[in-house]
């Protein structure tokens, strides 16, 4: 490290020394949680192969109970979700907080022991998946001990986030910072209410699947947003195009989004008058989606040629994108007439991939490249290995979601036609789901990729570049 | 015998708590105007960016700059 | 100022979680519960109940579902996979098993189609050696494998010997059902809301 250089420069100029502060205070915590996300994302891509291709050879690995498809496909989902998802959010939402505060992270401690409990509390989860105990409903498997485990982890999050909050340095309020908020309050008190012991039968169902939309309502889309809102004006240094599109679409994705999660169990046996309810929500959403898709898009017009020097903004920006087209797809999923095509099928995973990884993931993707180096004030190692990364998982999710939409719409067509047997609604399929593997294995080699260099960076290691946040735009070029 | 709990009442519940949250809604949105919540909405925009990193800046160019990419490597 | 501001905002973010929660689950949660089970459905016995813990354990629910489709609403009807489901069916489920996916077919009714109990164990065992094509993972772990003995030597053992077809078995073993196949099969057989019920329940009409 320059040290005479840091000096130099925290003299210098007071706001950049507050950047630097505000850096360092996160860092210790932020790269806790982001190095446990990586491990998760490992862990939860590797069962996703797995049972993926369980589905093209079903005897494969047939006889260790551990590893039957029913138990590695929710192994797959709660490491992707409480391990990789989770941590990367909460690393996240602690470095955006405090830098949108201009303060330094508020009760450090607190994140620490959040970063224990997380993984002691997602490792205990997978371990009794695969071992077979499992409460059983989609999206909430993980044992009672798992979640007295990973509750106390969220809610600890959320203090310091709070905490931090509380200490900020400035007037405004900037969007991110709403989402982030919103959510750190949300999602403890969500995952506590679906966890009660209060339901059963069609009322639980109802819980689940009101549980398993919110989680994505409170926790995985405001993350991406509040991500999305930052980096990419950050990184091309534009303010968004419209502030007052974002305040309209805060709210109304408050108001509308947690209402859409009975349109899992649409033509199931419920009132009719609740999955009405939630597909109304669901149509609604377009409101939401529409004003951030202008902000986000409309921001990018013109700025496009940047996508060549910046990774996060590659990232990001193919994530906003996917954000627009899933939730597109969404609502137009919710509907009756549609559903009743793509409802039981493997449409609607292919649907979940496109929000969870080619939105989600590749947004919290890039907060992390733009991260790191401000944590670790070192450059990334290898810049191809990121390129690589990035067209690897992104062809990858695209050969993904377009073979499981298709292959899912040509399953609904043969099981809604009753002069076909079931098993042609199965053999139909059959192409889609080895092409779904192949589009795995392509994700598993991206990641590698990005857990190497990653490795490299929290180690220190590897070939130095230029030490940021000092690396600067040569004069020429700027103006 | 499966007799459903008269509808109305759940449906009034229903009613009243949406009634409740709109009336909530409505007088949280009267004093964001009361209390001019919502002059000067744009500079909230400009938020993130400050003296060392202004407007027309990028601040990520890890694949290298614009036209010269030798210039940045000399600077360290 | 600063904290009627973000007093507000942060009512305003818990009173849009709290109304979806409301709305979907505590006031369907109401209505629901007034309903009584159908006068045909019985409780889950014992066996039907530890049957059922393995149905939860190996993750059936990921590719079946138990939920009867209405018609005009997809082809169960068609089908013949029985009448729509309704509330009243599911009073003894917890957890609930209503399942989201197809990549095999509803079991919602699979004793009535099926009520043989060696055919769920040889599927079980090995789901091609019944149904060519299938994609469902066998689960060999709920069978254990015996010397070939005469008949008597197995009903003095208490061992129920599973007629997997020749060419799935292994050479020279007879395949034995354990307690936990027997328990799972007891449930798959009592699968049967075939039952008619004396009201309906606002469904998708």
């Amino acid at each position: 490290m320059n040290s005479d250089q840091e000096t130099f420069n925290i003299n210098e100029s007071p706001e950049l020394t507050s950047r630097v502060l505000t850096d360092a205070s996160a860092s210790g915590p932020v790269i806790a949680f982001f190095t446990s996300a990586v491990f998760w994302l490992l862990i939860g891509t590797v069962f996703g192969l797995i049972a993926s291709i369980k589905f093209n050879f079903p005897d494969w690995l047939g006889s260790i109970p551990a590893l039957t498809f029913g138990r590695v496909r929710p192994a797959h989902l709660n490491a992707v979700i409480y391990g990789w998802a989770s941590m990367a959010i909460a690393g996240c939402y602690v470095w955006l907080t405090a830098r949108l505060c201009r303060t330094e992270v508020g009760w450090p401690r607190l994140l620490y022991i959040s970063v224990l409990l997380w993984n002691m509390g997602v490792l205990y989860g997978i371990i009794s998946i695969l071992g077979g105990h499992t409460q059983g409903m989609e999206w909430l498997e993980f044992p009672r001990i798992a979640v007295y485990l990973i509750t106390p982890a969220a809610v600890s999050l959320s203090l310091s986030i709070l905490r931090t909050f509380h200490a900020r340095q400035v007037k405004h309020i900037y969007v991110s910072l709403w989402y982030v908020l919103a959510s750190v309050v949300w999602f403890p008190i969500l995952y506590l209410i679906a966890n009660l012991p209060f339901y059963s039968g069609v009322t639980q169902a109802a819980a689940n699947w009101w549980y398993a939309h919110n989680l994505l309502t409170v926790w995985v889309t405001p993350a991406g947003l509040a991500a999305a809102y930052y980096f990419i004006p950050k990184v091309i240094g534009r303010p968004i195009h419209s502030y007052y599109l974002s305040l309209l679409g805060f709210w109304t994705f408050a108001l509308f989004y947690n209402w859409n999660g009975i349109h899992h169990l649409v033509g199931g046996p419920l009132p009719t008058w609740l999955i009405s309810t939630s597909i109304v929500a669901s149509v609604l959403m377009f409101i939401p989606v529409i004003t951030v898709a202008i902000n986000h898009h409309l921001t990018m017009i013109g700025h496009f040629k940047k996508l060549k020097y910046s990774p996060t903004l590659r990232f990001v920006v193919f994530g906003a994108m996917c954000y627009t087209a899933v939730s597109f797809q969404g609502s137009i999923e919710a509907l009756r007439s549609f559903s009743e095509v793509s409802h039981f099928t493997h449409y609607t995973i292919g649907h979940a991939h496109l929000g969870l990884y080619a939105f989600f993931t590749m947004i919290l993707f890039g907060a992390i490249y733009y991260i790191m180096p401000r944590l670790v004030k070192w450059e990334w190692p290898y810049p191809v290995l990121i390129k690589f990364h990035f067209w690897f998982v992104a062809l990858g999710i695209a050969l993904y979601v377009v073979s499981l939409t298709i292959g899912g719409i040509l399953q609904g067509f043969y099981m809604n036609d009753a002069s076909q047997p079931f098993i042609e609604s199965v053999n139909i399929t059959k192409p889609y789901l080895l092409a779904r593997s192949i589009a795995g294995v392509l994700i598993l080699i991206g990641h590698l990729f990005f857990i190497y260099i990653f490795t490299l960076m929290v180690t220190r290691k590897g070939a130095i570049r230029l030490t940021p946040p000092w690396r600067e735009e040569p004069e020429a070029a700027t103006r | 015998m499966a007799t459903l709990m008269p509808l109305p009442l759940a449906g009034l519940i229903l009613i009243l708590v949406a009634l409740l949250g709109g009336a909530m809604a409505m007088f949280a949105f009267l004093w964001a105007v009361r209390s001019k919540q919502f002059k000067d909405l744009s500079s909230g925009a400009y938020a993130i960016f400050d003296e060392e990193e202004p407007v027309g800046k990028m601040t990520d160019n890890t694949f290298g700059f614009p036209e010269s990419e030798e210039s940045t490597e000399k600077r360290d | 100022m600063m904290y009627i501001r973000a007093s507000i905002f942060f009512l305003g973010v818990l009173a849009t979680l709290f109304l979806g929660w409301a709305g979907l689950t505590m006031i369907p949660g109401l209505q629901i519960r007034e309903i009584k089970p159908a006068s045909a459905l019985k409780p889950y016995k014992d066996q039907q109940l530890r049957g059922r813990a393995i149905y939860i354990r190996e993750g059936c629910i990921y590719c079946h579902s138990q939920q009867t489709r209405p018609e005009g609403f997809g082809a169960d009807q068609k089908r013949g996979w029985g009448r729509p489901s309704v509330p009243g069916d599911y009073v003894y489920d917890k957890p609930h098993l209503l399942g989201t996916m197809r990549t095999g077919p509803d079991l919602f009714n699979i004793a009535a189609r099926q009520p043989s109990e060696d055919w769920h164990l040889i599927h079980l065992y090995d789901p091609r050696a019944t149904s060519p094509g299938s994609i469902m993972p066998p689960y060999p772990w709920l069978f254990k494998e015996d010397e070939v003995f005469s008949k008597e030597v197995y009903a003095a053992k208490g061992e129920r010997v599973v007629p997997v077809p020749e060419e799935f078995a292994p050479e020279g073993k007879v395949i034995i059902a354990t307690h936990e196949a027997l328990d799972l099969v007891a449930y798959l057989v009592s699968l049967n809301h075939t039952y008619s019920i004396e009201q309906k329940v606002n469904n998708n009409e």
